[in-house]
């Protein structure tokens, strides 16, 4: 009987970590999901800021894309050069996934 | 001490197991494991979900790459008159955008259309690219792809039709599943579409 017990509990553990194997893959799977959204949200905020008109001047700005990624941006002048550094920072609030940067140099266009 | 199993000897004290002890061991393995495969029916088919979802993902990936780099070059290097953003129609339902670029390793002007084609006797809808001497599929399950142009002052540009405005095209994308859903005995699960709105603004976009 104990040989019985301990051979079904043996046979429960590898079962439960079977389930438990496909619930941890699910999850990194959503996170790769929301890393990839929050890096294309972010992709997209930079390429609009490098299409606008050059401006010199500081910008701190935020948004939420989607309702749930907060997205924020700077703007920052790097004297005596013409040129500004863009950052922008992705990320999902109330979950566990690093946030996303990407940073970039636009330069003043050429007249 | 050794033990001596036949059927003239075999009690309880000797060794073996009773009926009632078989019968017993028997449904209690047959419970943990119908209890087992009750947990694991719904874990594979939402495992077969998630597989397909991040084929999607992958596809989608797919997509906005391609796209960026050739809309990212468009204008690049073009001599004057040459237009470095177009609208792309190669039938009444399809629509796209054409680039033209001078590649950075020489040679002659690069044009590449994409636009989305949905195959009626398929049905099958891809995101394809065209050159002028090929016209190839780059992804597939790619639902729609709507192509935007805007000026420097994210003020639209109808049509893509001044192309010497143009300094950012947004497509809005969606890439669907290749299964659209699975069947577990309880629900249906289905397989969430990607929808992404990309911007990729032109770095030449006057030339140069």
């Amino acid at each position: 009987m104990i040989e019985t017990v301990v051979a079904a509990t043996v046979l429960a553990t590898a079962l439960v970590a079977l389930v438990q194997v496909s619930v941890v893959s699910t999850l990194a799977a959503a996170r790769a999901r929301d890393t990839t959204r929050a890096t294309l949200a972010a992709a997209q905020k930079l390429e609009e800021l490098r299409s606008g008109p050059y401006d010199a001047a500081p910008v701190d700005a935020s948004d939420v894309v989607d309702g749930r990624l907060l997205r924020r941006w700077t703007v920052t002048p790097r004297p005596p050069r013409a040129v500004v550094a863009i950052a922008v920072e992705v990320s999902t609030p109330g979950r566990a996934i690093a946030p996303v940067r990407l940073e970039t140099i636009r330069a003043q266009p050429i007249p | 001490m050794m033990r001596v199993r036949g059927l003239g000897h075999r009690s309880r004290g000797v060794g073996g197991f009773t009926v009632v002890e078989l019968l017993l061991a028997m449904a209690m393995t047959l419970a943990i494991m119908a209890a087992g495969l009750a947990l694991a029916q719904p874990a594979q088919a939402a495992l077969r979900v998630q597989l397909e979802s991040i084929d999607v993902t992958q596809r989608l990936r797919a997509a906005v790459d391609s796209l960026t780099r050739d809309i990212r070059m468009a204008g690049s290097g073009l001599p004057p008159g040459v237009p470095a953003v177009t609208a792309y129609q190669p039938g009444s339902s399809e629509s796209g955008v054409t680039v033209r670029y001078m590649p950075a390793e020489g040679g002659g002007m690069t044009t590449r259309s994409y636009y989305v084609r949905v195959d009626d006797r398929t049905n099958l809808s891809e995101l394809r690219r065209a050159d002028g001497s090929t016209d190839l599929p780059v992804v597939d399950h790619v639902a729609s792809a709507l192509f935007t142009c805007f000026d420097e002052h994210a003020v639209g540009v109808p049509s893509c039709g001044e192309a010497e405005r143009i300094r950012r095209v947004r497509i809005v994308l969606r890439v669907e599943g290749v299964v659209r859903h699975t069947r577990r005995p309880d629900t249906v699960l289905r397989v969430p579409s990607a929808d992404v709105v990309v911007d990729i603004a032109l770095r030449a976009p006057g030339g140069g």
